[in-house]
């Protein structure tokens, strides 16, 4: 999937929610994947559900076939669908089936995490599962095992045939697919109305739409600006001026809120597109209030001593004019 | 240079009256004419242009046997000297090989980063200059994660480090896993830099390349190229466990070359002190600068680089106020690779006149050819040595060698028997891959790669290692397979050049500076730098205010004392297992596994210069202890080194075999090609284990590197070269040069004259 959007536009029945546990973070040869969470959308009209299969590996000894039944369960027209995954599960995945002479066949896969954290990212802490699944989707687990815990209780599972907190290890996996698809779900939604979405970083969202459908992008702009999101005002002033489009251009430039960058902006507009230096000068001045960096106070200075001598030229220019012979 | 011949400009400065008293000799190493071979009929037509663009028609003998060897698929190591042309040894067949089968891959291993960068750029150069088909790739530590990708997937020729194949590219074989079946050459270059702990380790990640390659169905051969070590073909069947040829003669032709031996002038002929290594470094390079020859000087740290650099930049801007025009680079680790490049490039145009550098140039990195080499202190190997003085030379004119030598007694016994250099057979280079605990790190790193099979060999029966493994439960037997059972990287903590993690910082703190000035091991740092020990740092001193070692932090304060500090290590032994002994007329001796505890429990106080006891401090800090390897040399009454010791108090005995143990474990890393830090030597008066006067001498490294072993056959030789270092010292009654200073326990005040004595009878009784 090249870019998040098209990831959040894939009709739900298509999408195969993938979550690995596996014995190790570190994704080199010697970290395998012992249990393999995965959720699908089952239709059925009104009654459409979840369901999730979980493959568990009981030893080493089985990885053969619990690749084998994960391979099968990717049917071809499926889109793996997870968070993270294509920098780790699915990598994990096919190093497994490398180990094991088997194929990892190219797949089409949906990261929903990017997509998470264009939304998001400035609305939480951070956009991990577990964060998003409490801040965002107000789901609670009762009790839950710690992931750092996860390797060692397989590793006792294995070798005894039994351990306590297994089944716990399979309700935390289940979970982990559950969100999954609520987040995707999420941003399916928030994709698909931009303009109303709720409780997102709507600038991000509306840059994103800008370069898929510029009228939706700015509609999610405008709203976004309107809602004081001053990032949103400098995203569309980009936009109107890269478009020629110069009366909603000054419209949103007279609107951002006064600053060193917007005055330097207006000085720009004034000297070179409308041709104005006196109103340049004043707009430099104006920057200059504003500027607290030596490097840039030393960079309005010399736009200041340009534009004066502009100035200076034209009252000449009008003074010789306008003298009497 | 200048347009006096060169012989005249070294005829001046050797018969300059401030050089020529410390001349110990002249050696004048004739030229020899190349031997040369026709370019290989098979050759491919597109490299056959690429060379003949450089200029090359032929080939050197050695090259062409090289290429022999590897179209006939053996596996082999080069002996060559310094720029003679080794790198075509295994570029041209290697390039071959992957012309004719795309799918073809080449690793090159190097042992440090600045000389694959080095490598590629000469491969892209040399065999690349025709646009050949080869992607050549760097893949170290410095390679940006965008780029490494593209390295696994599209690089032919892989140019890596061994740190980097170990940590970084096994553990991830899967997405190596194009690379690695297509794997036909490992390319080893610097092989005698594979010595020690260092050169175990790396024959331990061989081991898990070769298996990692045979899970992939390639079994690569092996081109390695070695420095002259007495032992290449056995260094090289040791690290790659398979038989290897050797290519020693050398066609390339050499131009006359002068080996001047510099013994610096004793300044206090009682002390035995003589003016430092450094200053008169320093005073031969500026009068070869001025007389325009191009020098390149070795110095053997990274401060004495940036000193001796310092130095002659300031006598040379003294000498010449405007127009000098004469630079002077300092070489180092620690340079940015932007820094270093230049530097380099600088050495090749002629723009850079002199270098100074530690052995990071010594490797076989292109700076062209210089006109005079400085060895500022011998290198702690013959090898090393030959290499330094291989920078000087061009393919034809004189170059010159100057061996400047430091007050320490190897020095001193070198500089006084030059033959030794000229006649003796260089040393052997050592590795002890089935080390006790570099093999169990690489059981570890080899079960994280792959499963071990039943019965599957690792170097030896991996068997027992496995289930000492499963024991704490870092691996598991299942349906016939060991697994890795941890959620750990074993890599990641596991250093291929020792403990570089457990090192201890030392901050200065003077007036709140706060500033890192040094580094130094954990077991190195309770002898060195205890509370109120004094620390001596770019010629500053500094007083230790206080040694963390839970916190591998050091605290010091500059502040001027008139004394530095030894600390007086107390060193118990005690023997585990006599694995094997033997007697001659002169000595016994039994190789053992000892378990070292040594505890540092109080130093003196010495004054600068007279080594004049000036007090005492007591240290508190817990004992350091290790399972090693060592060599018990014996002195019972019925040998003539036993009956000598016999004659005198235990007083006596106890200050002779501790001058004796000063002495050799000085000089016998010559022989034994190692780093003086890596043997360790305690002396017993009357041993409680043997019940004789001892000297134990001792592996440092836990387990041991095979130093023991070898330093029993060499023992003769290390006495008389030890010997004849007494001998022949200036001082009166023991110096650091020879037996070292202060032979009072504290107690008894003895004379150093006849501990002097003792120590040469007992040596002369023992060889
Ligand atoms: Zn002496």
């Amino acid at each position: 999937m090249a870019t998040t959007p098209e990831s959040c536009r894939i009709p739900a029945g298509r999408l195969l929610f993938l979550d690995l546990e596996t014995t190790g973070l570190s994704g080199g040869a010697g970290t395998i994947a012992f249990l393999a969470g995965l959720g699908r959308v089952v239709p059925g009209g009104e009654a459409e559900g979840f369901e999730i299969r979980q493959y568990l590996l009981i030893d080493y000894p089985g990885e053969d076939a619990f690749l084998d039944a994960l391979l099968g369960a990717l049917v071809s027209e499926t889109v793996l669908a997870s968070y993270n995954g294509r920098s780790f599960d699915e990598p994990l995945l096919r190093t497994r089936c490398i180990l094991n002479r088997k194929h990892w066949p190219p797949h089409p896969h949906a990261d929903f995490l990017p997509a998470a954290r264009r939304l998001w990212r400035k609305r939480f802490p951070d956009c991990s599962l577990g964060t998003l699944e409490a801040l965002m989707l107000k789901r609670q687990r009762s009790l839950d095992v710690p992931g750092a815990r996860i390797p060692e209780i397989w590793f006792e599972y294995a070798k005894r045939g039994s351990h306590p907190l297994m089944e716990a290890v399979l309700e935390h996996n289940a979970a982990d697919v559950e969100s999954l698809a609520a987040i995707a779900a999420e941003c399916a939604r928030t994709y698909a109305n931009p303009v109303d979405a709720r409780d997102c970083d709507r600038t991000a969202l509306g840059t994103l739409w800008l370069k898929l459908q510029p009228d939706t992008g700015r509609a999610v702009l405008e709203r976004a600006f309107e809602e004081g999101e001053e990032r949103a005002g400098w995203m569309l002033l980009r936009h109107y001026r890269r478009n020629g489009v110069w009366a909603e251009y000054r419209r949103v430039l007279s609107a951002l809120s006064p600053g060193w960058d917007s005055w330097i902006e207006r000085a720009k507009d004034a000297e070179h597109r409308l041709g104005d230096p006196r109103a340049a000068l004043q707009a430099a001045r104006s920057a200059r209030v504003f500027a607290a960096d030596t490097e840039l106070r030393e960079h309005l200075e010399l736009r200041i001593r340009r534009l004066t001598r502009k100035t200076a030229a034209i009252r000449q220019r009008e003074d010789r004019t306008s003298r009497p012979r | 240079m200048n347009p006096d011949p060169a012989i005249r400009v070294f005829e001046r400065i050797l018969a300059d009256p401030d050089i020529a008293p410390c001349v110990a000799r002249v050696e004048r190493l004739p030229e020899a004419p190349g031997s040369f071979a026709p370019l290989p009929p098979d050759l491919d037509g597109r490299l056959a242009g690429a060379l003949a663009r450089r200029g090359i028609e032929r080939l050197y003998t050695h090259q062409r046997a090289s290429w022999d060897l590897a179209r006939a698929g053996r596996n082999f190591v080069v002996v060559t000297p310094t720029a003679s042309g080794k790198t075509l040894c295994y570029n041209l067949p290697v390039v071959q090989a992957l012309l004719e089968d795309p799918s073809a891959r080449a690793l090159y291993l190097f042992p440090t980063k600045a000389l694959s960068q080095d490598q590629q750029a000469e491969l892209n150069e040399v065999a690349l200059g025709g646009d050949l088909p080869v992607k050549i790739a760097t893949y170290d530590g410095d390679t940006p994660s965008s780029v490494r990708v593209s390295a696994r997937d599209t690089g032919r020729i892989v140019i890596t480090n061994p740190d980097m194949l170990h940590s970084g590219v096994l553990p991830n074989h899967a997405k190596w896993s194009r690379f690695f079946s297509g794997l036909r050459y490992v390319v080893v270059d610097e092989m005698h830099g594979y010595r020690g702990i260092f050169g175990s380790h790396v024959a331990n990640v061989i081991r898990r390349l070769k298996r990692i390659a045979a899970f992939y169905g390639s079994k690569p051969s092996f081109i390695l190229c070695s420095a002259t070590i007495g032992n290449p073909g056995a260094l090289a069947e040791l690290l790659v466990e398979e038989p290897v040829e050797t290519v020693t003669e050398n066609g390339a032709p050499r131009a006359e070359k002068l080996v001047v031996f510099y013994n610096p002038p004793l300044v206090d002929p009682v002390q035995g002190i003589r003016k430092s290594t450094a200053t008169e470094s320093q005073k031969l390079a500026v009068k070869l600068l001025r007389a325009g020859v191009k020098t390149i000087l070795f110095a053997r740290s990274r401060l004495r680089v940036e000193l001796i650099a310092g130095y002659i930049n300031q006598e040379l801007r003294n000498l010449y106020t405007d127009n000098s025009g004469i630079v002077v680079e300092p070489y180092r680790s620690g340079l940015l690779p932007t820094e270093r490049r230049a530097i380099e490039r600088g050495l090749r145009d002629g723009t850079v006149h002199g270098v100074v550098s530690t052995n990071a140039l010594e490797l076989g990195i292109d700076i062209g050819g210089l006109d005079a080499a400085i060895i500022a202190g011998f290198p702690g190997s013959f090898a090393s040595f030959w290499q330094q003085s291989g920078r000087a030379g061009r393919r034809s004119g004189l170059s010159a060698a100057f061996f400047v030598a430091s007050s320490s007694p190897l020095d001193q016994y070198i500089v006084a028997h030059p033959e030794y250099f000229f006649g003796a057979s260089p040393e052997s280079g050592r590795v002890d891959p089935a080390n006790p605990y570099v093999y169990m790190d690489h059981v570890k790193c080899a079960a994280f790669e792959l499963p071990f099979g039943e019965g599957e060999p690792f170097g030896q029966d991996v068997g027992e290692a496995l289930a000492y493994l499963a024991e704490d439960g870092i691996v598991r037997k299942a349906g016939g397979r060991w697994h890795w059972s941890s959620s750990g990287y074993p890599s990641e903590e596991i250093s291929l050049r020792s403990a570089a993690s457990d090192n201890v910082v030392i901050v200065d703190a003077t007036e709140g500076r706060n500033r890192v000035i040094g580094e130094m091991d954990r077991p190195s740092a309770k002898e060195l730098v205890y509370d109120d020990a004094v620390y001596i740092h770019r010629g500053r001193q500094y007083v230790v205010l206080k040694l963390d070692l839970e916190n591998r932090l050091c605290k010091v304060e500059e502040r001027e004392v008139n004394y530095y500090t030894d600390a007086v290590v107390k060193t118990d032994i005690k023997v585990l297992s006599e694995d094997a002994r033997g007697e001659s007329a002169g000595h016994g001796w039994v190789l053992s596994d000892i378990l070292v505890r040594s505890e540092a429990e109080r130093f003196k106080k010495l004054r600068f210069h007279t080594h004049e006891n000036v007090g005492y401090g007591d240290i508190h800090l817990p004992p350091e202890e290790m399972q090693t390897r060592g060599l018990a040399v014996l002195f019972p009454p019925e040998t003539s080194a036993g009956t000598e010791l016999e004659k005198r108090d235990i007083a006596f005995r106890a200050a002779v075999l501790s001058g004796m143990s000063h002495l050799i474990r000085r000089i016998a890393p010559a022989f034994l090609m190692c780093d003086p830090r890596d043997i360790g030597a305690a002396e017993r008066a009357r041993d409680d284990h043997f019940g004789v006067p001892a000297l134990y001498l001792y592996d440092q490294y836990p387990g041991g590197t095979g130093l023991a072993e070898a330093l029993r056959e060499l023992l003769p030789k290390v006495f008389r070269a030890a010997l004849e270092t007494v001998e022949l010292c200036p001082c009166g009654g023991g110096c650091p040069s020879c037996i070292g200073v202060d032979f009072s326990d504290g107690r008894t005040a003895l004379d150093g004259r006849e501990v002097k004595t003792g120590v040469e009878r007992l040596l002369a009784a023992s060889a």
